[in-house]
């Protein structure tokens, strides 16, 4: 996974984004997470194709924070993600 | 001959009924505080328990006293299987969220009657889930009439807090059933584990923590849900109903306010509550 992979979120995960903050829910798991508001402007931001570099410029503006930290940050938040199976690669 | 069982759970109408024969004794007399109001005569069932004698010949049950961690309810197409987890061939029976109904095997007339109670309270949870309610691990004490809601994992100080507290202002020491009526939320007593089966308006939950210094800390409502859930009585592996219970939470943590409390073993916190 690099900046240039495409990612899409788990259909299967209920979630809820309440006052810039995300709860995510792993059915098969029974566990429940909750995201800051960066994690869950990252995952608001994760559509049906959704490529990792364009996370990061989108939460370096939103958040007004340099690319290259953000780039190596949104990288390894995404790939958590997928570890997870809350994401997938497409 | 069939024999029919009406009760009531937290106001809820229930139906138990065997085809097969009479029911087990422990069913039919269920703890008095199950059927403590005397039943209207229209009763109209909400939930359907179903009591259905399997062959116990080739049985071979473990000998234990019928805890809620030794049952595993699996998914199975929209229909759940209540099993045992010592030994998943066991089945206890089989829970029908949708319809409201649910099977319960009786293996002999003494084999699994540990499970009946177990199996009630999982399979009301289920029920109630449809709607976003839930059974919550907690314990809950009532103060000028309304309810204080303390729930967090073992160990946290649930029970440790409801000892500070007359018998008479607990409402219970483990289970709580919060539900939504005309646009305010309730706490109930279940009946299976309480000394006192008030309904009272809930007025806040609090997370508690053991700690050196008293320190009482407001929530976000997703800090508040990501707290609450992992409590949830069974919480039943489906989407729908995680979807159910999230959209009730959402509502319910705008409403009421949480809190987490940093407390250490003395009555302090009481004041602050």
């Amino acid at each position: 996974m690099d900046k240039n992979s495409y990612v899409s979120k788990n259909k299967k995960i209920p979630y809820r984004i309440i006052e810039g903050e995300a709860v995510l829910v792993d059915v098969d798991r029974g566990e429940v997470i909750h995201l800051n508001s960066v994690g869950a402007g990252i995952w608001d931001f994760i559509g049906e194709k959704t490529k990792i570099g364009d996370i990061a410029n989108h939460i370096c503006e939103k958040f007004d924070i340099e690319n290259d930290a953000a780039a190596i940050d949104v990288l390894e938040f995404v790939s958590s993600l997928n570890e997870k199976g809350f994401v997938k690669i497409v | 001959m069939a024999e029919v069982l009406k009760i009531k759970i937290a106001g809820k109408s229930i139906l138990l009924k065997s085809e097969q024969g009479d029911l087990p004794g422990y069913i039919r007399n269920l703890p008095a505080d199950f059927q403590k109001k005397a039943l209207p005569k229209s009763f109209k069932r909400k939930f359907e328990y179903l009591v259905l004698f399997q062959d116990a010949s080739q049985m071979r049950f473990p000998k234990d006293n019928g805890l809620d961690s030794a049952i595993e309810i699996k998914n199975n197409s929209g229909r759940f299987d209540v099993l045992l987890k010592s030994k998943p061939e066991i089945k206890l029976g089989r829970i029908y969220p949708d319809k409201g109904k649910a099977d319960f095997f009786v293996y002999g007339e003494q084999l699994n009657k540990n499970y009946f109670i177990p199996f009630l309270r999982n399979s009301f949870q289920f029920f109630i889930a449809q709607a976003g309610e839930f059974i919550l691990h907690a314990s809950a004490i009532v103060k000028n009439g309304e309810g204080t809601v303390f729930t967090g994992p073992s160990g946290a100080g649930k029970t440790t807090i409801s000892n500070f507290y007359s018998k008479e202002s607990v409402l219970s020491d483990e289970f709580i059933y919060l539900r939504k009526i005309k646009g305010e939320y309730f706490i109930s007593a279940m009946p299976w584990r309480s000394q006192n089966l008030k309904t009272c308006r809930l007025a806040k939950i609090i997370f508690p923590k053991k700690s050196k210094e008293l320190k009482i800390i407001k929530e976000s409502p997703v800090a508040a849900i990501c707290k609450i859930m992992p409590n949830i009585l069974h919480m039943p592996k489906s989407f729908k109903i995680s979807e159910n219970i999230l959209s009730f939470l959402i509502e319910a943590t705008k409403k009421v306010p949480c809190y987490t409390m940093r407390f250490p073993k003395n009555d302090k916190f009481m004041e602050e509550i």
